[in-house]
């Protein structure tokens, strides 16, 4: 049985994708294992709040969401660490 | 050894625990503000009594030898002891957050003062131990380094009580033991803390 992912797991997975593998929106599909409706609306919602950024090239990660993502990384292993769920 | 030393290396150990003690709060608030889990503001809210228990018990305990006060370093203790015991409850009820409701602390004189003894420090060790059982669980289960520097920091405050309650029992000598145990500990959060804040 796959394991439940939270909403913050699976925003962790979309930014993650961005930063490590550019935006296009294929290869965010494919790393945060989304499908295609469900991952445009978690964009919108990361552009909404100033994460991302839709450039000529997809999608890239603001200051802020770089910055959130790297908090978000720590905040995981300290929960890991821990024995909690993200 | 002279009551002097004894006394300076106690307030030193506590004081350094307690600062290893805020900072790990301060980073569960952050992956709380982050993340507005309950289970990280109950760790937060923890790690923060844990390290006022020891802050006030340095303190007071160096007012005590300043002012020639001596009934402060039993306040000191009881302080340290009332607040550990809820730091201990918080971290346990960090894994059961929905169910847990704390209330504020009273202030120390409606609490019966409790001198350093046998008895705390085993109420102290049996909350300290449950903790390490669920930790070294969650360490054996799937195991990370930074599981396992979680899991040493807890054994090793585990058996700083230990040894304290053996010195407080009959073996004076453990003292020293105690809070090299204690420290440990805190090194231990400090190492993981380091280990998460490294960029990269």
């Amino acid at each position: 049985m796959k394991p439940y992912r939270s909403r913050l797991k699976i925003i962790m997975d979309i930014l993650e994708a961005i930063s490590l593998h550019g935006g296009k929106i294929s290869t965010i599909l494919t790393y945060a294992n989304l499908s295609h409706d469900r991952c445009v609306k978690y964009l919108e919602e990361l552009l909404e709040k100033g994460l991302v950024e839709e450039g000529a090239d997809g999608y890239a990660l603001t200051e802020r969401g770089y910055k959130f993502l790297q908090e978000l990384k720590r905040a995981e292993r300290l929960a890991e660490a821990f024995g909690f769920r993200l | 050894m002279p009551l002097r030393v004894i006394l300076g290396y106690d307030i030193v150990m506590s004081f350094v625990s307690s600062a290893a003690a805020f900072i790990i709060s301060y980073y569960a608030y952050r992956a709380y503000s982050v993340t507005k889990k309950k289970s990280f503001l109950l760790l937060q809210l923890g790690f923060t009594f844990a390290g006022f228990g020891l802050l006030l018990d340095s303190i007071l305990l160096s007012a005590a030898i300043l002012s020639r006060i001596f009934h402060l370093t039993t306040t000191g203790y009881t302080l340290y002891f009332a607040l550990t015991v809820i730091a201990y409850v918080l971290v346990l009820s960090s894994y059961a957050v929905d169910k847990f409701e704390f209330s504020e602390t009273s202030i120390p004189s409606l609490l019966p003062l409790i001198g350093f003894g046998a008895l705390p420090e085993g109420i102290l060790l049996t909350l300290a131990g449950a903790i390490t059982i669920q930790l070294g669980l969650n360490f054996f289960l799937n195991r990370s380094v930074d599981k396992l520097l979680i899991f040493m920091a807890f054994a090793f405050i585990f058996f700083g009580h230990l040894f304290f309650m053996l010195q407080a029992i009959r073996f004076a000598g453990f003292l020293i033991l105690g809070h090299i145990f204690r420290f440990l500990g805190f090194a231990s959060f400090l190492a993981f803390i380091l280990r998460v804040v490294k960029p990269g």
